[in-house]
């Protein structure tokens, strides 16, 4: 899992990759600019930077006083950009500000990507200052100002997902004013430590715990709270994001986090309320606020997971409860066999856990394995979300919470460079099973099943413009475009498509087609209006049909984005024009257009130059004429047949008509000579 | 049998009116009975060829009798002029010429007609190749008969925008 990688990351100081160092000092490079803004790529940050995201210096041309930073966005993840959106120039006085945001050429990746501009803290990060701060204060200085921060981010409908003490910083060198820093630079949830995330989404790999929401936050603020208390990682001995699951689920997180140390007395019910591992009993903002504002709660009972009178033996670790057999069965699915060999499983739920429900349920989650492929991957995936339906998603290395599923496949795809077993999830009917398995209703969950429904449709139809490629832009509306043409442009939304084309289309060889499945993908998922027909028409069997289908896919764009003359790119659609010009059959119309053709791509209007090669009437008249035309070829050659075939009919044909003539012609002669003479007698 | 009824009723006919005609005709035609003999085609038109022929170079003495005296020995004296032999079975002759030669030149010009004929369509065929290419000689699959089978609209998806849309 990723965040084996990183098992300091929650004690440490966040640290960004540093591939690109020693090139930074090897020679200046010019500044980038983003609207009045300048970003140095010479100055990096490096307590500023996220995991996933470098700090620059950034300046205002306008004003050279004001203290800014820029964040680097990594090109390969989802940016919330909707977020970006809402917090620019928002003024959140808990969060840090974001100044200005827009995609930048950013020398160091060789590729445009994302950068977003935040004021600078002058304080440092809260990491820097845990122990240093009072107990009394803790209330003031950290709990009051992140509570407000959270709030205003929730009346905007915004969770922060990154709330932890390297990612909160103090805004003023007296320690007064505390902030929430970046959260928009990478999904919801990618750079969190697993300590800082909720059991069920702890369990997820980054990539997978999903969008989430304010109760994530909440709980991820009580964390922060204490590492604050602590003055460091409260519980060290934790070394393994394994032994930190476990103990959460075994222990509970209140437990689990707070028992090694002493913390003041009114700080228990604000740490129970906010570190409860049950979402709905877990404190929301309002009481939070509550209890900043001095009203007393009833503080949450600890409630553990049902027990069972006697373990069972999964993988050398004993197990008293479905959630940590649950875990074990997904982690070490190789030994699921012992579990379903003469029921073991069922009868312990219904023996040892007394619970004839879950144990039906597990019979049923078996046998439906079984019948579907029954390898040990899929009866593993499936016992596992029975046993615990709040944990993601798991198969084989594949977990995610079901709102990160695009985030999964994103990474599955970008980093591993297939997707395989993404699109076994979705083909064995996983998220089905787990949906189904939810004992709650919960709304959103209608809406991701039915998105899980149509990724299905998207991974049956493998044609260009569905597939995986579909899926993967259907499931992270901010991925830029990952076509080998365009992924260096950074194309996030629809409307930077044909500039993008454009721009590229001036330095690619023109002989690449101007479109491959990512880019048709990307435009499918992107464009907000059924384009069915069109990415059929691309992805037709018969050439012609699939380059008038190309040509009015772009032309739609194009229109639709207001695009304005595109004229590089419509050179190189041109170029690939020859099938459609080639499906009409008369030569002359053929060289009527190829003569046309350059005229309309000097305009740079694509719709025009499909509205040339598509005229339905001209395409009939020449289909009419055509067909006329083979009549009269056919007829021709039947006649020439019939005249060569029957040249010795003929021979014999014509012997017996000249003779024939010869008895007429002899007759008329002889009625002439008589009647000359007769007459010549008479007179 | 019919044509030998109905000679000999002419024949009869010819005895009862002119003894010398009958004479004059039975040796004047004599190539039209040996054509007779010579001829076993279903038409008989070598028979009717020399007859008509025949008959040609027989009538105008045959006039020459009837206009005349009408004996027996004026019909001699015809049949017995070198020159007026000469005439009758020469003309049967010709008839035979006729017969000989005429075959072949109405072979000879219908199949230049025919030869005609097949370079005009191969000249058509040669410029309907030009324009339409090799599929109109079915030598390629014709992609449209395809198309408008299987997906009419396919090419031209609606919702597509035309210049006309845009201008408005």
């Amino acid at each position: 899992m990723a965040e084996q990688d990183k098992p300091d990351t929650q004690a440490a100081p966040d640290a960004a990759p540093s591939a690109a160092a020693p090139k930074e000092k090897a020679k200046p490079i010019p500044p980038v600019t983003l609207d009045r803004f300048n970003i140095l790529p010479g100055s990096p940050i490096p307590e500023l930077s996220t995991p996933s995201a470098r700090a620059y210096v950034a300046e205002d041309k306008r004003n050279s006083e004001r203290k800014l930073f820029a964040l680097i966005c990594p090109p390969f993840l989802g940016v919330r950009t909707g977020v970006l959106e809402i917090l620019k120039g928002a003024n959140i006085r808990g969060a840090m500000g974001l100044v200005e945001w827009g995609i930048v050429s950013w020398p160091l990746f060789n590729q445009r990507t994302i950068a977003v501009i935040y004021e600078r803290p002058n304080g440092g990060r809260l990491l820097d200052h845990l122990g240093k701060i009072n107990q009394h204060e803790m209330v003031r200085k950290i709990i009051e100002p992140l509570c407000h921060g959270l709030m205003e981010l929730s009346s905007r409908g915004v969770s922060h997902r990154q709330i932890r003490p390297s990612n909160l910083f103090f805004m003023d060198g007296s320690m007064e004013r505390l902030v929430l820093g970046d959260c928009a630079t990478v999904p919801a949830g990618y750079d969190q430590p697993i300590l800082f995330e909720t059991l069920e989404r702890g369990a997820a790999p980054p990539a997978g715990r999903g969008a989430g929401d304010v109760s994530d936050d909440m709980y991820a603020l009580g964390v922060s709270i204490m590492f604050a208390l602590a003055g460091g990682n409260p519980v060290p001995h934790l070394r393994t994001d394994d032994e930190i699951l476990y103990a959460k689920m075994i222990e509970g997180s209140y437990t689990t986090l707070v028992a090694q140390e002493p913390i003041p007395a009114n700080m228990v019910e604000c740490l129970r309320g906010l570190l409860s591992d049950d979402e709905h009993e877990r404190w929301s903002l309002e009481q939070l606020d509550l209890w900043i504002n001095g009203r007393r709660l009833t503080p949450i009972q600890k409630k553990s997971a049902p027990k069972a009178k006697r373990y069972i033996d999964y993988a050398g670790r004993e197990h008293f409860n479905t959630r940590t057999l649950s875990l074990a069965v997904s982690r070490m699915p190789s030994q699921v066999d012992r579990l379903v060999k003469d029921n073991l499983l069922e009868t312990w739920l219904k023996r040892d856990l007394e619970n004839s429900d879950l144990s039906a349920a597990a019979s049923n989650a078996i046998h439906m394995a079984q019948n579907q492929a029954g390898d040990k991957d899929l009866i593993a995936a499936r016992i596992s979300i029975v046993l615990d339906p709040s944990l993601p998603v798991r198969y084989k290395d594949c977990w995610f919470m079901p709102d990160g599923f695009g985030t999964t496949l994103a990474h599955s795809i970008l980093q591993k460079g297939n997707a395989n077993t993404p699109v076994e999830v979705i083909s064995r009917g996983l998220p089905r099973a787990w949906f189904d398995a939810q004992d709650t209703y919960n709304p959103v969950y209608v809406a991701l099943e039915k998105n899980f429904d149509q990724l299905l449709d998207f991974v049956q139809e493998r044609k260009i413009g569905y597939g995986i490629e579909r899926c993967l832009y259907e499931t992270n509306p901010t991925l830029p475009c990952q076509s080998p043409l365009i992924v260096e442009e950074y194309v996030t939304t629809i409307k930077e498509l044909m500039p993008a084309l454009e721009r590229v289309s001036a330095k690619i060889d023109k002989k690449r087609k101007p479109i491959d499945r990512h880019i048709v993908a990307f435009i499918a998922a992107r464009l907000n209006q059924n384009i069915d027909p069109h990415v059929k028409a691309v992805g037709d069997d018969r050439e012609e049909i699939a380059t008038l289908g190309m040509l009015s896919l772009l032309a739609l764009v194009q229109w639709r984005t207001k695009s304005g003359a595109v004229l590089g790119f419509t050179s190189w659609v041109g170029a690939h024009m020859g099938p459609a010009i080639k499906a009409y059959h008369s030569k002359s119309i053929r060289e009527e257009l190829e003569k046309e053709v350059p005229k309309l791509i000097r305009k740079g209007n694509l719709a025009d130059l499909f509205n040339l090669l598509d005229n339905a009437e001209q395409r009939a008249q020449d289909h009419m004429d055509f067909k006329d035309a083979c009549k009269e070829f056919e007829d021709a050659e039947n006649e020439i047949k019939d005249i060569e075939d029957g040249s010795n009919t003929m021979q014999k044909n014509s012997s017996r008509l000249g003779e024939q003539a010869a008895a007429m012609t002899a007759i008329v002669i002889a009625l002439l000579i008589i009647s000359v003479t007769f007459l010549g007698k008479l007179w | 049998m019919l044509l030998g009824m109905m000679a000999l009723f002419a024949a009869v006919i010819l005895m009862l009116v002119s003894m010398a005609s009958l004479v004059l005709v039975v040796f004047g035609m004599l190539p039209t009975f040996v054509a007779v003999l010579v001829d076993r085609s279903p038409q008989r038109f070598a028979f009717i060829s020399v007859m008509a022929m025949n008959l040609a170079g027989v009538f105008p003495y045959l006039l020459d009798l009837w206009m005349g005296s009408n004996s027996m020995s004026v019909a001699i004296d015809i049949l017995t002029d070198v020159f007026s032999l000469f005439t009758m079975y020469g003309s049967a002759a010709v008839g035979w010429v006729l017969f000989i030669v005429t075959p072949p030149i109405v072979t000879t010009v219908m199949t230049f007609i025919a030869q005609r004929r097949v370079s005009i369509l191969r000249a058509n065929q040669k410029r309907l190749l030009a324009e339409w290419g090799n599929a109109v000689a079915n030598l390629e699959d014709d992609p449209m008969e395809e198309s408008e089978a299987k997906e009419p609209n396919a090419p031209s998806a609606p919702g597509a925008p035309k210049a006309d849309q845009r201008k408005k």
